[in-house]
């Protein structure tokens, strides 16, 4: 469960600092089989995945993750994500919640199931 | 993206719509029996706190005062299994808010759940699950 832990602390902080600095840097991190389901909204493909979150309209987005919690499932690992997003320097954060599944393969570990929401109160 | 893939997604979000519809009726309205949804297998965090077992989570889930969740949106995906007895599994992340009844305002939650199926019986029963107030 440490290792765990540990595993989603380093992964998280990596997908973060990535999309808040040059978000096409992300794709490695998928794989053909990857799922995305954004804003409800499913994509397959690490291509496809990485187009949609280059897309996205904002010039500048800061990701604050305020918990994080790592499961082993069989032989994946579930990261339960929430935390604050500044958007185009806006004071006021929007609050988001992420779930990544990891798997392992010969290339390292990659993101099988992603899934953001954005939360409101 | 691939027709096959669309079709399983859909099959997994109505099954995690019956799923969710149940778990959090239960929760609301008939919380002893919520524990019937876990195995001492599962793997529950709630808040940051893990709990082991059936027994222990069902003991501290009913202390918790009457609760009224309203869910907001959900998203569901088939899983390659994690059951070792190669069941069906599926992953739901939920998000909501949920009212308890001593406190003024409602709370906003996520909650992701990672769902197998028991041999051919076609209920779900919770492999893990992760509770969180946003």
């Amino acid at each position: 469960m440490a290792e765990a832990t540990a595993i989603a602390q380093q992964f998280t902080e990596y997908y973060y600092s990535t999309f808040d600095t040059n978000r096409s840097g992300l794709q490695p991190l998928y794989r053909e089989t990857s799922v995305l389901t954004w804003e409800g909204a499913a994509i397959q493909g690490g291509k496809a995945i990485v187009d949609k979150l280059v897309s996205l309209p904002f010039t500048s987005v800061q990701h604050r993750v305020s918990t994080q919690d790592a499961q082993p499932v069989g032989d994946m690992l579930v990261i339960a994500v929430t935390g604050q997003l500044l958007i185009d320097g806006e004071q006021n954060p929007q609050f988001f919640t992420q779930t990544f599944v990891l798997r392992r393969d010969d290339a390292g570990f990659y993101v099988q199931n992603d899934f953001f929401r954005l939360v409101y109160g | 993206m691939s027709d096959p893939l669309r079709a399983h997604i859909e099959i997994a979000a109505t099954a995690a719509d019956q799923f969710m519809n149940v778990y959090y009726n239960l929760h609301d309205t008939k919380r002893e029996f919520l524990g019937r949804l876990y195995r001492d297998s599962s793997a529950i965090l709630w808040n940051g706190n893990a709990y082991s077992g059936v027994k222990p989570f069902s003991e501290f889930i009913e202390k918790l005062p009457k609760s009224e969740h309203t869910v907001e949106c959900y998203d569901a995906h088939p899983l390659p299994t994690a059951d070792p007895n190669g069941a069906a599994s599926l992953i739901l992340n939920v998000s909501g808010t949920v009212q308890y009844k001593n406190e003024k305002s409602k709370r906003v939650f996520s909650q992701c759940f990672v769902l197998s199926m028991e041999g051919t019986s076609g209920t779900f029963y919770i492999w893990s699950d992760c509770f969180r107030f946003v």
